[in-house]
C-alpha cells in the first residue's frame, strides 16, 4: 500500500505576518538579554567541556617522557623540608601528580569506613585517614562530618574528632549537629610538591546521651576539600590551565557570533523576500 | 495575534527556558570542578545498643488474697529478673506506689542468691536507691530474685484487716564505661 503524505504549509505572506506578530512581542530589550546569557552560557559549557576533558586525560594511564630532569641537593633539601613540617613522606617532583587531591592507597587498613555496631554511651571508636594533596604553595583543606538524609536526629550527638596526627593539631573537636561551618586548615610550603596528610578521626558517643538513642543507626559522610583550584597542580605539569580556558572560551565566543551573524543575515533576507 | 503564532511563541519560550535552565546547571558543574577538588569516605555506620529488662514476664510477684499475713507468718516469693539488653547490666530493685497500712509493718527482704540485696518495709523501699545487685547481669542471662514478706512478731494488732500494694520496679544499666555503677 502506498503510503500517502499530508503537506501543511503556511502561504509566504501568512508566515511573514507571524513572525512581524512575534517580533512585536519580543521587544529589542528581551532579544539583547536573550543574546547575552545565551553568549554568557556558550563560554561556561565551553569552560565545562576542558575541565572534563582535563579530568579525563587525568585518569589515564599513558608513558609521559619527561626529559631532563635533575637532582640537586638544595630541591631535595627543598622537598623534604616541606614534607617533614607536616609529617609527610618526601615530596615528588612536580611532574609526576597524577591527583591533586586523594586518599592514599597504600595502607589497606587505613582509610576504612566506619561500621561501629552496640555503642554505648562513652563509646569511642577511631579510623586513620591518609590523603595525597598536591599544591604549590598554599591551600585550605577543609573537613565536613554530615549525616545522610534521614539520619540528622540520631547523628547530631555523635562528637567527632580530627586531629593531625604529626603535629597533634586538633582540626575539629564536637558534636555533628554543632558543625555550623567545615573545619578547615591551611597547608604551606615552599615549592609545588605533595604533601601526605595523616589524620586520626574518633567518633564518640557521649556519655550524656539518653535512652532516645537506644537502637538508633547513624550514618555520616566524612568530606575533605580542598579549596580553591588555582592553588593545586594539574597532573600535566602545565601551569597555566587558566590562559588555556580563556583561550578556548575566546574561541567559542567567537564561533556564536559567527553563527549569529549568519542566522541574522538569512533572516534579514527572508524578510526581504 | 492568531493562535498559531501564540503556540509558535509560547514553544520558543519554553524551549528557551529548558536552554536555560540545563545550560546554568553546565555553568554551576565547571564553576564548581574548577574550584574544588574533594573526596569524601562514604557511608561512616554507627548502631548503638539497648538496655532491656524483663522482670518476671510482667506477672505480680504476690497476689491479693494469696496469703492471709499474721503476726510471725513469713512468704517467700521468687520472681526472675532477665537481661534483654545488648551489653552486661547492673541493676537495682525499688518499691514504687507503695499504699495500705501494711506498707510499715510488714519487714521485706530482697536477696540474690544467698546475698540481700536489700531488706525494710515496703514504705522504706519506695523509690530507694541503694538496692544494686553486687553481680551484674550478663547478656540473656535470667537470675531469680528471693522475696521474703515477714509480719513481725512485735507489731501486734496493729496491721489487722490492713492490706499491702506496690510495684517491684527494677532499673538496669549498662556496665560498659560504667564503672561507678551509675544510673542516670
Amino acid at each position: 500500500m502506498r503510503k500517502r503524505r499530508i503537506v501543511c504549509s503556511v502561504p509566504a505572506d501568512r508566515r511573514s505576518v507571524e513572525r512581524v506578530a512575534m517580533d512585536r512581542i519580543l521587544s529589542k530589550k528581551t532579544k539583547t538579554t536573550i543574546v547575552v546569557i545565551a553568549v554568557a552560557l556558550a563560554v561556561m559549557v565551553a569552560a565545562l567541556v576542558v575541565v572534563l576533558i582535563i579530568k579525563s586525560g587525568r585518569l589515564q594511564s599513558d608513558v609521559s617522557v619527561l626529559p631532563e630532569n635533575r637532582i640537586s641537593r638544595a630541591s631535595a633539601f627543598r622537598s623534604a623540608f616541606g614534607s617533614l613540617f607536616l609529617g609527610g613522606k618526601l615530596a615528588a617532583p612536580a611532574d609526576d601528580f597524577e591527583l591533586s587531591l586523594a586518599l592514599n592507597s597504600d595502607n589497606p587498613e587505613e582509610n576504612q569506613s566506619f561500621d561501629v555496631s552496640n555503642m554505648f554511651p562513652g563509646d569511642s571508636v577511631t579510623r586513620n585517614y591518609r590523603l595525597d594533596v598536591s599544591f604549590r604553595q598554599k591551600v585550605e583543606i577543609l573537613f565536613t562530618a554530615e549525616p545522610y538524609p534521614g539520619y540528622e536526629q540520631a547523628s547530631e550527638i555523635f562528637q567527632v574528632k580530627l586531629v593531625l596526627v604529626p603535629t597533634g593539631e586538633v582540626i575539629y573537636e564536637g558534636t555533628v549537629g554543632g558543625m555550623s561551618a567545615p573545619a578547615s586548615h591551611l597547608l604551606e610550603h615552599s615549592a609545588p610538591g605533595t604533601e601526605q596528610l595523616y589524620y586520626a578521626l574518633t567518633v564518640t558517643l557521649p556519655k550524656e546521651a539518653g535512652n532516645e538513642y537506644q537502637e538508633t543507626e547513624a550514618r555520616l559522610r566524612f568530606t575533605w576539600t580542598v579549596e580553591d583550584r588555582s592553588e593545586l597542580i594539574p597532573p600535566t605539569g602545565d601551569s597555566s590551565p587558566v590562559v588555556l580556558y580563556i583561550v578556548i572560551a575566546a574561541c567559542a565566543l567567537g564561533v556564536f557570533w559567527v553563527i549569529w551573524g549568519i542566522l541574522k543575515k538569512k533572516r534579514g533576507e527572508d524578510e526581504d523576500e | 495575534m492568531s493562535k498559531t503564532v501564540k503556540t509558535k511563541l509560547n514553544r520558543k519560550i519554553s524551549g528557551a527556558v529548558v536552554a536555560i535552565i540545563l545550560l546554568s546547571l553546565c555553568l554551576a558543574a565547571s564553576a564548581f570542578a574548577l574550584t574544588y577538588e574533594t573526596v569524601s569516605v562514604e557511608s561512616n555506620i554507627f548502631r548503638t545498643g539497648k538496655v532491656k529488662i524483663n522482670i518476671n514476664d510482667g506477672a505480680p510477684i504476690i497476689d491479693s488474697g494469696e496469703y492471709l499475713f499474721e503476726p510471725g507468718v513469713t512468704v517467700v516469693k521468687d520472681f526472675f529478673i532477665e537481661n534483654q539488653s545488648t551489653w552486661d547490666v547492673y541493676f537495682r530493685l525499688y518499691f514504687d506506689n507503695v499504699s495500705g497500712d501494711l506498707a510499715d509493718i510488714l519487714e521485706i527482704t530482697l536477696k540474690d542468691g544467698d546475698k540481700v540485696i536489700v531488706n525494710g518495709t515496703a514504705r522504706g523501699l519506695e523509690n530507694f536507691t541503694g538496692a544494686v545487685a553486687e553481680e551484674p547481669l550478663s547478656v540473656m542471662e535470667k537470675r531469680y530474685i528471693t522475696a521474703v514478706f515477714h509480719y513481725p512478731e512485735t507489731a501486734g494488732n496493729a496491721g489487722m484487716n490492713a492490706t499491702l500494694a506496690f510495684d517491684l520496679c527494677v532499673q538496669a544499666v549498662q556496665t560498659k564505661n560504667n564503672p561507678d555503677k551509675e544510673f542516670s
